[in-house]
């Protein structure tokens, strides 16, 4: 389409985008199939890579399917995660979360760098391989529970809700003993649906780990809370208070992620057996099928978004200061241009650029641990029941699509 | 020959070379990346292309 401004060459020809008429409003959930993108957004992808769309709000945004465009926006430093800007796009139609103000996700530039790398220390590739042992346990384990219940027992219930939440508990440490407290707690912020539900489910969090931090002052512990009270609380270089944020926003970012990687993935490799088969003969392929999981489950339901501090190029496009972006990595994950029958699940293919973890700055620092619980947990899966089937059989899936990460509630498995 | 070339400055920490290629990139103890070598060898030229691809912050360079 010729006329479009995706397609128009150089910056002159900037078109402000409340001008523009919206192609789609966002987000999209509506599938042809259960493992692939919302169909309107693969339609708009070929077409117009960096497109102007309608929030939730009303307001309008540029919606950005391109890998290169996903990768240009989210490494961009004029093009800022500050939330409470009013150009922010604003993805759920609700004010802006109060949760999440002043966390990790939502600073820029230095401020961010300077929290982040106190994050990034404790999720070294060589910090999460050494964890291999701890998640193999967990994970065998909870694979211990899904025998126990028998054929037709539910794998989300069993595995994929208890393995990164458990591994996160170790991480951070939250005590085994505690893990059901947490995990409570968790959910109540998750799910109150008013903000004073969301105040006293707050209050009761950082009171829990305020107990922790206490703990860790009188008492040297080798956990993430024990290091970031020795190398920073008693330095002064972290407040209390930002410790807290710090510690309970990791632990929530880990669980229903992975968990619904989990849940996903398997559903995903019961319904491509020959790509289970492969798997199966050649178990070395798993590090790679990992990504290549990642890369081909659409799970990232409601983008990535960005306000423009100044003007920027996406991809062709220009972004007038002032303005949101929402970078869609699912869509990018599937650009033509990146990777060959992007549409096929082939865990022979290198997939490790995929953008699932984000890209840029804000980038998911704890991706290794992410990546190696998943190997562990699909590869123990596979050995300890070679006949993993789906109970159900072809019946439809049971997704949720319309949650912040799209995900199977139920995955009833049998062998 | 390549020459590899990783800016530490840039660098986020987050390990993705590490993973890519770890016999020429490790993490120090606040995740910042540094090198174990700047003239790979030969067949670990592709991993060092790979590592250079997926760092988010475009943070290594690879000369030919």
């Amino acid at each position: 389409m010729s006329s479009h401004p995706a397609a128009a060459p150089g910056p002159e020809t900037a078109t402000p985008l409340h001008t523009l008429a919206p192609e789609l409003t966002f987000p999209q959930f509506e599938r042809a199939t259960p493992f692939d993108p919302p169909e309107a957004y693969t339609e708009l992808s070929g077409r117009c890579p960096v497109a102007p769309v309608r929030m939730a709000d009303g307001k309008p945004s540029w919606l950005i399917t391109s890998f290169e465009g996903v990768r240009a926006a989210l490494s961009d430093p004029r093009l800022s995660s500050d939330m409470s800007h009013p150009g922010f796009p604003n993805r759920t139609g609700k004010p802006v979360d109060d949760l999440l103000k002043d966390t990790l996700g939502a600073m820029d530039g230095e401020r961010h760098r300077y929290y982040r790398r106190m994050l990034t220390g404790e999720l070294t590739v060589r910090r999460a391989k050494a964890m291999r042992p701890v998640i193999t346990q967990i994970t065998d384990e909870a694979l211990d529970q899904l025998a126990a219940a028998g054929p037709g027992a539910d794998l989300v219930k069993h595995v994929a809700l208890v393995v990164p939440s458990r591994v996160a508990c170790h991480l951070v440490g939250i005590p085994l003993s505690e893990y059901e407290l947490f995990t409570g707690m968790a959910a109540k912020l998750m799910e109150a649906t008013s903000s004073a539900d969301q105040i006293a489910a707050l209050q009761d969090m950082v009171s829990y780990f305020d107990k922790l931090v206490t703990d860790r002052e009188h008492h040297d512990r080798d956990d993430l809370l024990g290091h970031m009270v020795r190398r920073y609380l008693s330095t002064g270089e972290l407040t209390r208070e930002m410790l807290i944020r710090l510690a309970w926003t990791t632990m929530a970012a880990g669980q229903e992620t992975t968990a619904h990687m989990i849940g996903l993935g398997v559903a995903a490799l019961l319904r491509h057996p020959d790509q289970l088969e492969l798997l199966r003969r050649e178990p070395h392929l798993m590090p790679g099928a990992v990504d290549e999981l990642m890369r081909y489950l659409p799970m990232i339901q409601f983008g990535i978004p960005r306000v423009a501090m100044d003007d920027v190029e996406v991809d062709g496009q220009t972004v007038t200061a002032g303005e949101g972006v929402v970078a869609l990595p699912p869509l990018a994950n599937r650009d033509p241009a990146v990777f060959e029958r992007p549409d096929e699940l082939d865990v022979r293919r290198n997939a490790r650029q995929h953008l699932s973890f984000g890209y840029g700055p804000h980038q998911c620092p704890a991706h290794a641990l992410a990546r190696l619980e998943l190997e562990v947990v699909y590869s123990r899966l596979l050995e300890r029941f070679p006949t993993l089937r789906l109970a159900d059989g072809d019946a439809d899936l049971k997704v949720q699509d319309e949650d912040i990460m799209y995900n199977v509630s139920e995955l009833a498995v049998a062998w | 020959m390549v020459r590899v070339n990783l800016d530490r400055d840039r660098c986020y920490g987050l390990g993705q070379c590490v993973l890519a290629a770890p016999d020429v990139f490790d993490q120090d103890d606040e995740g910042i990346a540094w090198l174990l070598v700047e003239e790979p060898r030969p067949e670990q030229h592709d991993e060092v292309r790979q590592a250079a691809m997926a760092c988010p912050r475009q943070a290594i360079g690879v000369a030919d």
